[in-house]
């Protein structure tokens, strides 16, 4: 549910924008062939949801000016969302039917394509609107960790953050020496709607401020210093919370519960999921909660809400039996009680006022029902570009070593024309410019018995700051060519070693490893297990793995065990022509 | 013509006018006026309300028999219905009839932030709000996570609501001050609550608009972790709702409206009937003195303030 690929930020400000959930049904709703369709998109985190209420609706028979009517539903980013209605929504149907009913995670999106049509002269399109629910962004923390810090009677921001982040001796300051470094879970804004909350409310605790941030408060050093102390707290950033979710249970339920992540900040209704042993809300039958819960600590600064908007467009596709269709719809949905505690069942804070909040938003799963006390207004567009291009700056920097499969099967072809090899060499190349030039980035590449007998793989760059060897980088990956055979364990070993040898405790220092097939390198092992005993004896100098399973062929179940055993993510890009986006999303960690 | 043929000739014209008589109305062409011996001259006849009125309409309707249905932002009133609304937010065209009720602007506050300010300024007044706008709640005796302090306010740009309130407002309030508090805007006096009720007071601490927005909200906020307290200014304008009858059996509905079991409906919903004394809900009290609604002069220049404000 968390998979907020979405999203933002600079994506709702300029026309480049990055995001990676393309439009897709969730669910079984197809539309009779006497019916018209309702096509609604929404934000990932509310799509199974308003799937089942859609189903639900259509299964009443609903007819608008005579004509039988089905709403179906489509997982669109908001980010992505917002660009497509304020570019010109794609009529090839590449992006989804243009939408009826639109509902990103929060009104700010609504704002934002109607500022980006009027700047062009065209009438905005986002006016009419009601919220589906709501949920505040938190700082979740396992309960011992929060009680710690004073929770649930203590007040506690993002200053106390700052402050552990700073500690010489981490949490030895709060009387626990054995938790060691503070270390904080939070998405890349540019990605993540939780992660640009999370920022921009670092950056009004920054201020000190809870009026709309300036362009003048933003360009502050001491608010930059101040946003670089608690981002150096991160553990690595990410497009989606459930990364961190994910990894924080699996580590729970392995004995190992206050390892990975001191805090992540969430949406209110991931703390919930997480708490169910169900973080992505896969409506799993029997799943395993957590042995540390985690709980909810609402910024004392102030924090922002998702608020979900359903708005029923005043676009020139939508003619008056689908405005009909979608209010009739949207009223089922908001104004029925009933729908609205089934949003409150997955954790929302109903959008209809007259539904109490009430239990799972209770004390029993960590949360306070009456918090947060003081909400921060998202800034205003131009603010809001300057909070994200300051962020880039102080964000914490990266040490990053790619290592490229080069096997033979990388010439195989994979679509329009390009080998695997080629999309890969596009997407790595494309990525560069997601670093910041003080980031380490160097390069290895793989096959078998590139360098003598016994050595699988080769050094072609070494880390280095991005401004000295990013030329360096481009020339040797244009200049590559596939051959050879898959020696992917003792390869990913010796660049986990490279790493952790040169560990720099200011930066995230990961791998990102790509790969696009089995490890068949046998006369120089191919036994994952050593590996992952390496990975997973990280605790001090932790190298997160990042790897990219390429194409059909790819180990994917190896890839995820070698991300897991490194508290990280395996992406997947089984269908070659992903590539380039989903390299992006391996990047936004950094 | 044979006696047959003729019988034949004025059952057909007989036909064909009761036919016109029955088609004419329902296309609207030619209202007929309310047939006062027919009880069901009002089947059909839709009742539109301000979304303000919602809840007591809805009322009304149930007792009347009646459809309802909302009135989109611009579009003319559809034949066989009718609308209250303030009469400045009825479609171009409109001949309303005189006011059928109305509704003070008021003070809204979260008890929580009213007892604060009540310990401070004694009573709850325009004179209490202008000194709390700007400042800080650890200022004014609060908590200081509870932040700035935080006003609401329909806007004066789509609302009657917020053209009065801010009517109220600016003689007594430094417009600095109120921009630097004004931290929850909506597009009418319905909304605004429905917003204050949804995100607590972590957007809005108080709300100046009419009494029965905070009343439509004040059960919904109990269930939503507070309670919702009203306020009278000493002096205050009022919101007053009339009525538009737009084709066959519109007028009759309009008629009913004033009777006096379906005014008690109105009253028991939190908002006033202009004529008669009527017991109010619980948690509303006596309003202030009422203020004149300013002029066209004056409302020009207040939506200039506005936009500075926004």
């Amino acid at each position: 549910m968390k998979r907020m690929a979405l999203v933002l930020s600079v994506a709702m400000l300029a026309p480049a924008c990055t995001s990676f959930d393309d439009a897709d049904t969730d669910g079984p709703i197809t539309v009779p062939s006497d019916c018209r369709e309702i096509p609604a998109h929404v934000s990932s985190e509310k799509l199974t949801l308003i799937t089942d209420l859609a189903q639900a609706f259509n299964a009443t028979g609903p007819e608008f000016g005579g004509e039988c009517v089905a709403v179906t539903v489509y997982r669109t980013a908001s980010g992505r969302g917002a660009s497509l209605l304020a570019e010109g929504w794609p009529t090839d149907g590449s992006a989804g039917p243009e939408p009826v009913l639109w509902s990103p995670a929060s009104a700010a999106w609504g704002a934002v394509v109607n500022e980006r049509l009027g700047r062009r002269g065209q009438a905005p399109i986002a006016n009419d609107f009601q919220r589906i629910m709501l949920t505040p962004l938190v700082l979740a923390m396992p309960r011992p960790m929060a009680e710690a810090l004073g929770w649930p009677e203590a007040e506690i921001g993002w200053s106390d953050i700052l402050e552990l982040s700073r500690a010489e001796d981490g949490w030895g300051a709060y009387g626990h020496p054995e938790w060691g470094p503070f270390k904080l879970g939070k998405t890349n804004p540019n990605f993540s709607t939780s992660g640009l909350s999370a920022t921009v409310a670092i950056y009004y605790a920054a201020t000190g401020k809870r009026t709309p941030l300036t362009l003048d408060d933003v360009g502050s050093q001491s608010v930059g210093e101040f946003v670089r102390g608690v981002e150096a707290a991160t553990v690595h950033y990410g497009d989606t919370t459930l990364t961190f979710l994910e990894n924080m249970l699996r580590e729970d339920l392995a004995g190992r519960p206050l390892v990975y992540a001191s805090a992540v900040a969430v949406e209110e209704v991931s703390v919930i999921a997480y708490n169910r042993g169900d973080p992505a809300d896969r409506g799993l039958e029997n799943p395993t909660p957590p042995n540390v819960p985690l709980v909810a600590i609402y910024p004392k600064e102030g924090t922002l809400f998702s608020d979900n908007p359903a708005y029923i467009l005043d676009a020139a596709w939508v003619d008056e039996t689908e405005r009909q269709a979608a209010e009739a719809f949207r009223e089922f949905v908001v104004g029925d009680p009933e729908n609205q505690r089934k949003a409150l069942d997955f954790g929302f804070r109903p959008g209809n006022p007259s539904v109490a909040i009430s239990d799972p938003i209770s004390a029993a799963n960590g949360l306070n029902p009456s918090q947060p006390e003081t909400e921060l207004q998202v800034p205003e567009p131009a603010v809001l570009a300057a909070l994200i291009d300051s962020w880039e700056v102080y964000r914490k920097p990266a040490r990053v070593l790619m290592v490229l499969d080069v096997s033979g099967s990388m010439a195989e072809l994979a679509g329009e024309g390009f080998t695997k090899l080629d999309l890969a060499k596009r997407a790595v190349l494309s990525s560069l410019d997601q670093f910041k030039p003080e980031d380490e980035v160097g390069l290895w590449i793989f096959s078998t018995r590139l360098a003598g007998d016994d050595q699988d793989w080769l050094e072609l760059v070494p880390p280095q700051p991005l401004s000295q060897g990013a030329s360096a980088i481009r020339s040797s990956v244009q200049s590559l060519i596939a051959d050879g055979g898959t020696g992917l364990y003792d390869t990913t070993t010796a660049a986990v070693r490279e790493i952790r040898a040169t560990f720099d405790t200011s930066r995230i220092n990961a791998v990102v490893l790509l790969s696009d097939g089995m490890c068949d390198d046998y006369d120089d092992g191919c036994a994952i297990e050593p590996l992952l005993r390496l990975l997973s004896s990280n605790e001090r100098d932790p190298v997160r793995v990042f790897p990219v399973a390429y194409g059909s062929g790819a180990d994917i179940e190896a890839l995820t065990a070698i991300a897991n055993a490194s508290q990280a993510r395996v992406y997947d890009a089984s269908d070659p022509l992903t590539i380039e986006r989903v390299f992006e999303a391996v990047i936004s960690n950094f | 013509m044979s006696g047959w043929r003729a019988a034949l000739v004025a059952l057909i014209v007989g036909a064909v006018i009761l036919g016109i008589g029955y088609l004419v109305p329902r296309l609207g062409a030619d209202p007929a006026p309310p047939d006062e011996g027919d009880a069901e001259d009002t089947t059909g006849v839709v009742l539109v309300c301000v979304p303000v009125l919602q809840q007591a309409c809805q009322a009304v309707a149930d007792e009347l028999d009646l459809d309802t249905a909302r009135l989109e932002p611009g579009r003319s009133l559809p034949d066989r219905h009718v609308l209250v609304a303030p009469a400045s937010e009825l479609p171009e065209g409109s001949e309303p009839g005189p006011p059928l009720v109305r509704s003070p602007i008021v003070i809204g506050a979260w008890l929580e932030r009213s007892q604060i300010l009540s310990a401070r300024c004694g009573t709850i007044d325009l004179d209490c709000l202008a000194g709390a706008v700007g400042e800080r709640w650890e200022d004014l005796g609060g908590n200081d996570t509870w932040g700035d302090f935080k006003l609401g306010l329909a806007s004066p740009a789509t609302s009657e609501s917020g053209v009065l309130a801010l009517s109220l407002l600016t003689p007594v309030v430094e417009r600095s001050d109120l921009a630097a508090s004004l931290r929850l805007v909506a597009q009418n006096d319905a909304r605004l609550t429905e917003d204050l009720v949804l995100f607590g007071d972590s957007r809005a601490d108080v709300v100046v608009t009419t009494e029965v927005s905070v009343f439509n909200q004040m059960a919904n906020a109990i269930g939503r972790g507070g309670r919702l307290e009203v306020f009278y200014p000493a002096s205050s304008p009022w919101v007053e709702y009339v009525t538009v009858a737009k084709g066959f059996g519109a007028g009759r509905v309009v008629d009913r409206l004033s009777d006096p079991a379906i005014l008690g409906l109105f009253a028991g919903s939190g908002v006033r009937p202009v004529t008669g004394t009527w017991d109010l809900p619980s948690g509303l009290g006596t309003a202030g003195a009422t203020a004149a609604p300013p002029d066209s002069g004056t409302r020009a220049t207040l939506l200039e303030v506005w936009e500075q404000l926004r």
